[in-house]
């Protein structure tokens, strides 16, 4: 018998192996959509749910200050997650196909003080729920709202000690990672996902700490992600990357490491010109190099404290720093994940041209294994 | 002191047998008190591990005040509101499953996300690999359930098990997914099972709702939120919910308070007794040391402090002994609490600092005024030695006017107490103890004059032996009065308990007749006490109708509100059916008139328990929250109910289903046509449904029969007090005449040597023994009908608002009658048989 806590989860699970019929093109064994096939993507049905796929994520992170240059991170996630591939038969209200899990946390980059939260839902009564038409999604004390046409975005969470609430506009469309919005996660087909981002949304509202307000403006990244696989047993995590820089571009490179320390071949890069349009790197066509090392007083956990990106063929050469070592999230009421997700600092040229900006890294996979996971 | 001391001890070790009993005497009445305390605290902390266990962390409860559900969207308001940290709606429901002893289990139907604030939930599965698989069989399978880990381990039952269950009257199969840890481990008989809130509702045949929502908020914001939600729900505190529950069970606690301590009085008699004893015994020594030079309050001292001593001993006994009968009494309590009020499964109560204190406490006190006499008399005592045994007897005759005149004036106020229009139950208790205490001052006098008339009536029929054992009675009247008046009081206790539960069974048959009308009784075996809302599927209902020996079917609804922060029962039944067949008995207002504006308007009959507790009688109106919003209705008639002894109000279907929209029936009760056989029709329902339903389906008779077994039941642990009692004043007999028979040593032995027979001397004790125990009988008779007669028509009213009609009977006073003669008889064994073994030539050299 093992003993586990109520919190460790979902996103852990193997759904019910119960087929179902899918309005999707191409489906697993347990019956969910697979991200096979490019996409034809319409907006903004598209930045609203996918009902089918098992796991979706909306991630929105950025940087921000006040009227005095003090420094905020921020970051909001909701992922869904598919339970069942149907609930037919089931009377109750409360019998859902998935769940809503969130994080938020706030990073006080001057008093390196690190804010989180997590909420876990079901979309029942209206206390949580995601639009399949337009970009809507809510639930425990979390908001993202897009849905009114020619308005900011609305974005909003709260926890223990700290609330935000912002208003996002896009300053880039969306920007597909790869042919049709399809990513390749691993080797097999449909380990993939369909993945886009919008590097680059101007940021205005508040951020509340302990009790104080401050007006807050900057930047954000919104990542959309939505799929079925998760990683394989050889995979143990990633180190990702949302970087914008003052030359106008922006840079999404991830690294899927292995177990056996070797890295997957299925690592990419996307580099974003000033007008959104997107350059596709394979792993042998970047290089992410970590050194130094930040070991987690939460979780014992050992990070690597800086990475070197380099993109040779455009010359590009980058230095990223946390800025502030810890902002480790534990999601013990959640996805049971322990994992880093934190504001970063840029420094480096471009073709021979310095350049520097913020964005945000995320490293999985050091506190445990995610295979399996997503 | 030293002297004293020695002084004492070596009385107390010069009779041991008397000693011996007046400890036991002490303990007895310590050991009953402590029972019913212990028993008491173990019922109150099974109820309350049972609320807390479903409360979990909540601060705040929120409730429908039409006693129905909670609908889906008053939950988004709940969480979004300014100040509520955390909201959980919870499905609140009981269920009998089979492989759990075949009893209804409560069932709690959860949110795991938003529960997570309130209960910590770890599970435990078979492996890690279940483990994983944990949360979404909870949340996706709908037969799922967790179960507390403890609960399983007594059943043998693990993951993956599957249980065979009855949901109100069907039948429902489920799985054990998981076992969990509840976070207060100790009261694990009240942990309930587990499901997801999705499962429960559809276990239980609906789709949405919930009973409550659970609030983490400071009050300000439980009560903003409970402004903003208006007159449909209850927002109230946890620890109220708590106190509510513990309010339910006061007033029984109360009443066994009560009588545990008459036991101990009957046990102060027993000091009193000895004590006197010993003084009679030590006049000798007392008048040498007070020649010595002892001053009165040092002989009165020695005297305390035996007292003090037996006091202390005797407690200490009575505390081991009361921890051993805690565990039947608290059997008792428990059946009684699970039959009235709620399932509870009563764990033994460990003995506590309080209790302890309480028992020492109420030992020693009681010990002390039993020797405040005793001591006195002592101190009285000369130097001279010659102050014989015969003077206090004589002054004990000489105050027993006095006595007698102070147990008047006890009664007087007894009466006026009986005759205070308060509510508290106090003074009921109080003129109870006045009636006990004041029969027991009169007993001296009353006893002597019966001395008197049996002394001329047995001269007459039986002889010089006879008559000699009379006599006795008041030539030793310092030990005797307080034997019989010990005896009396328990005989007293005996008959007015006896009269009581009588009164009541027999106020219970009336009622049974009168309103127990229709043949066959057809109800969910899920039913449990306070929660009676298994429902009856329709299927069954029709399946009734259509039987062809039935003429007419009533189907009864049960719905509990709140009216006034308290919890009522609100009854639909068809009136129409009822009208010429079930003859309610009206306290108020007129059967024909109530029963045609029921059928006619918006009126109601209302239980005397409600009326009672809400000052409401005929004509007036009651506001009552429905499902179409506060709704007034008029009382029609104010009705008898030993049901519950919450209140109830009762109103014709069709009124109900007009303002609650709710079709949902609880049983139904089936009229036959004249000649119609109601067992045989019992038994064709029973093979006509018996496969797909889990009913319970009785006759008439069966259930008149069960009725009255659960109050035979509800009233055992009354029984058990009164033999508790009895057996305290048997041993009070054979004290005292234990006491007689050493004090008259000499005196026997002179009789024996004047030529009087073994026989002849122990024909004397029997006579002495029976007329104690006659006398003590007259004299209880009177006060066990007194008794009687305010624990019906005082503290029954005021604990349970239930009228009672006093009825006399001449088997419960005969029954003691026997009582005290036999165990007079038992209690002259001992001594006569002492008598055989004594030794003439030491006997003559004693005193």
């Amino acid at each position: 018998m093992r003993t586990v806590r109520l919190a460790i989860l979902f996103l852990i699970v193997v759904s019910n192996a119960t087929a179902a019929v899918s309005d999707c093109a191409t489906t697993n064994s347990a019956g969910f959509c697979t991200a096979e096939r490019p996409r034809t993507w319409v907006f903004p049905r598209d930045h609203g749910a996918h009902p089918g796929y098992q796991t979706e994520w909306w991630y929105i992170t950025g940087n921000v200050a006040d009227a005095s240059g003090r420094p905020f991170g921020f970051q909001f996630t909701i992922f869904r997650r598919e339970i069942t591939t149907s609930t037919e038969g089931r009377r109750s209200s409360w019998a859902v196909r998935d769940i809503f899990l969130a994080h938020a946390a706030v990073s006080d980059i001057e008093d390196r003080r690190f804010h989180h939260t997590e909420a876990a839902r079901r979309p029942v009564a209206g206390t949580a729920g995601a639009s399949t038409e337009t970009l809507k999604i809510w639930g425990g004390g979390f908001h993202l709202d897009g849905s009114n046409p020619g308005r900011p975005w609305r974005l909003g969470a709260e926890g223990k000690g700290f609330s935000y609430n912002l208003e996002l506009s896009p300053l880039k469309p969306p920007v597909f990672h790869g042919p049709g919005g399809v990513e390749k996660k691993g080797d097999a087909p449909g380990q993939a996902s369909y993945y886009y981002s919008i590097p680059r949304l101007a940021t205005s509202g508040t951020v509340s700490l302990d009790g104080r307000t401050y007006m807050v403006t900057g930047e954000a990244w919104m990542d959309h992600e939505f799929g079925s696989a998760t990683l394989a047993n050889n995979q143990a995590g990633w180190d990702w990357f949302g970087l914008q820089l003052d030359d106008g571009t922006d840079l999404m490179a991830y690294r899927m490491r292995l177990k056996d320390g070797g890295l997957d071949r299925n690592s990419a890069a996307t580099l974003i010109d000033r007008q959104g349009n997107p350059y596709w790197f394979t792993a042998s066509e970047f290089v992410i190099t970590p050194h130094g090392e930040w070991r987690s007083p939460h979780s014992g956990a050992l990070y690597p404290a800086a990475w070197r990106i380099e993109i040779p063929a455009r010359g590009l050469e980058l230095e990223v720093r946390p800025r502030a070592a810890d902002q480790e999230l534990s999601t013990g009421g959640t996805t049971g994940v322990t994992y880093w997700e934190g504001s970063v600092s840029v420094d480096g040229q471009s073709s021979g041209t310095a350049v520097k900006g913020l964005g945000y890294a995320e490293l999985t996979g050091y506190a445990e294994s995610m295979a399996g996971r997503f | 002191m030293l002297l004293f001391r020695l002084v004492n001890a070596k009385q107390l070790f010069r009779r041991p047998a008397q000693t011996g009993l007046c400890l036991l005497g002490i303990a007895l009445g310590v050991g009953v008190v402590v029972s019913v305390d212990m028993a008491n605290r173990g019922a109150v902390a099974a109820l309350r591990s049972a609320v807390d266990a479903v409360a979990g962390r909540a601060t705040h409860q929120m409730t429908a005040a039409d006693g129905g559900l909670i609908a889906d969207e008053t939950l988004a308001h709940v969480l979004a509101h300014p100040g509520v940290q955390a909201a959980a709606p919870v499905v609140d429901e009981f269920l009998v499953v089979e492989a759990l002893g075949n009893r209804p289990v409560q069932v709690l139907g959860v949110d795991p996300f938003l529960e997570r604030p309130f209960r910590s939930l770890t599970f435990s599965t078979r492996s890690a690999e279940t483990g994983r698989q944990v949360f979404t069989d909870l949340l996706t399978r709908p037969d799922g359930v967790v179960l507390p880990e403890s609960l399983a381990a007594r059943h043998d039952l693990v993951p993956e098990n599957s249980l065979n269950a009855i949901v109100g009257a069907r039948r429902a199969s489920l799985r054990v997914i998981a076992l969990y840890t509840p976070d207060a481990p100790r009261s694990d008989d009240g942990q309930p099972l587990i499901m997801d809130i999705a499962a429960a509702q559809e276990l239980f045949g609906r789709s949405s709702g919930f009973h409550r929502i659970d609030l983490i908020a400071p009050d300000d914001a439980a009560a903003s939120l409970a402004a903003v939600l208006g007159s449909t729900v209850i927002v109230e505190r946890s620890d109220r919910r708590t106190n509510r529950v513990e309010d339910m069970i006061r007033s029984f606690r109360l009443n066994l308070t009560a009588l545990s301590l008459l036991a101990l009085l009957v046990g102060a008699f027993l000091i009193y007794n000895t004590l006197t004893f010993s003084v009679v015994q030590r006049r000798r020594q007392i008048g040498i040391l007070r020649s010595l030079g002892v001053t009165r309050a040092q002989v009165a001292w020695l005297f305390v402090l035996e007292a003090a001593a037996f006091g202390v001993a005797g407690s200490i006994l009575g505390l081991g002994l009361g921890a051993v009968l805690s565990h039947y009494t608290l059997a008792a309590v428990g059946g009684t609490v699970s039959s009235l009020f709620a399932p509870v499964t009563a764990e033994d109560a460990a003995l506590t600092w309080p209790t302890v204190t309480k028992a020492l406490s109420l030992g020693l006190a009681t010990s002390l005024v039993a020797a405040a006499v005793p001591a006195w008399e002592a101190a009285r005592i000369e130097p001279r030695i010659a102050l014989g045994r015969t003077v206090i007897d004589e002054r004990l005759m000489r105050w027993s006017p006095g006595f007698a005149l102070a147990g008047i004036v006890l009664l007087g106020g007894a009466a006026v107490l009986v005759g205070l229009p308060v509510p508290s139950l106090w003074p009921g208790f109080l003129s109870a103890f006045a009636i006990a205490v004041g029969f027991a001052l009169l007993t001296p006098t009353l006893a002597l004059w019966l001395v008197g008339v049996l002394s001329v009536l047995f001269a007459g029929v039986a002889g010089v032996v006879a008559l000699l054992g009379v006599r006795n009675i008041s030539a030793s009247f310092s030990r005797t009065a307080p034997a019989i008046a010990a005896l009396m009081v328990s005989l007293a206790m005996v008959m007015g308990v006896g009269l009581m539960v009588r009164s009541f069974r027999l106020s219970l048959v009336d009622w049974i007749g009168a309103t127990i009308r229709a043949d066959v009784y057809v109800s969910p075996v899920g039913n449990v006490a306070g929660r009676n809302d298994a429902i009856l599927p329709p299927e069954v209902i029709e399946a009734v109708r259509r039987l062809p020996e039935v003429e007419a079917v009533d189907t009864l609804r049960r719905r509990s509100i709140v009216i006034g922060g308290q919890r009522v029962n609100v009854l639909s039944a068809n009136f129409a059916v009822l009208s010429n067949r079930a003859r309610y008995l009206f306290t108020a207002g007129s059967r024909d008139e109530a029963i045609r504006r029921l059928l006619s308007s918006d009126a109601v009959i209302v239980s005397e328990t409600f009326s009672r507790r809400s000052g409401l009688t005929l004509g007036d109106t009651l506001t009552l929250d429905t499902a179409a919003g506060p709704a007034t209705f008029e009382i029609a008639g104010v009705y008898r109910d030993y049901t519950t002894d919450g209140g109830v109000v009762m109103m014709d279907r069709s009124a109900y289903e007009r303002w609650w929209q709710d079709t949902d029936l609880n049983n139904a009760a089936a009229y036959l046509r004249a000649g119609a056989d109601a067992e045989a029709a019992a038994a064709a329902l029973r093979s006509a449904l018996g496969s797909r339903y889990q009913l319970i389906i009785r006759s008439n008779a069966a259930l008149r029969a069960e009725i009255l077994r659960v109050f035979d039941r509800t009233f055992r642990v009354t029984s058990v007090l009164q033999f508790l009692t009895m057996f305290i004043a048997v041993v009070g007999i054979l004290a005292a005449l234990l006491a007689l028979l050493l004090e008259r040593t000499r005196e026997l032995a002179t009789l024996r040597s004047l030529g009087m027979t073994m026989t002849q001397l122990r024909g004397m004790l029997f006579v002495e023994s029976a007329t104690m125990g006659i006398v003590a009988a007259a004299v209880g008779t009177a006060a066990g009908i007194a008794l009687a007669y305010v624990l019906v028509t005082v503290i029954n009213v005021r604990s349970f608002g239930w009228t009672i009609d006093f009825r006399l009977s001449a088997a419960v006073i005969a029954g003691a009658w026997i009582l005290a003669l036999s165990s007079a008889m038992v209690a002259t064994l001992y001594p006569a048989w002492r008598l055989g073994r004594m030794s003439l030539a030491a006997a003559m050299r004693e005193d």
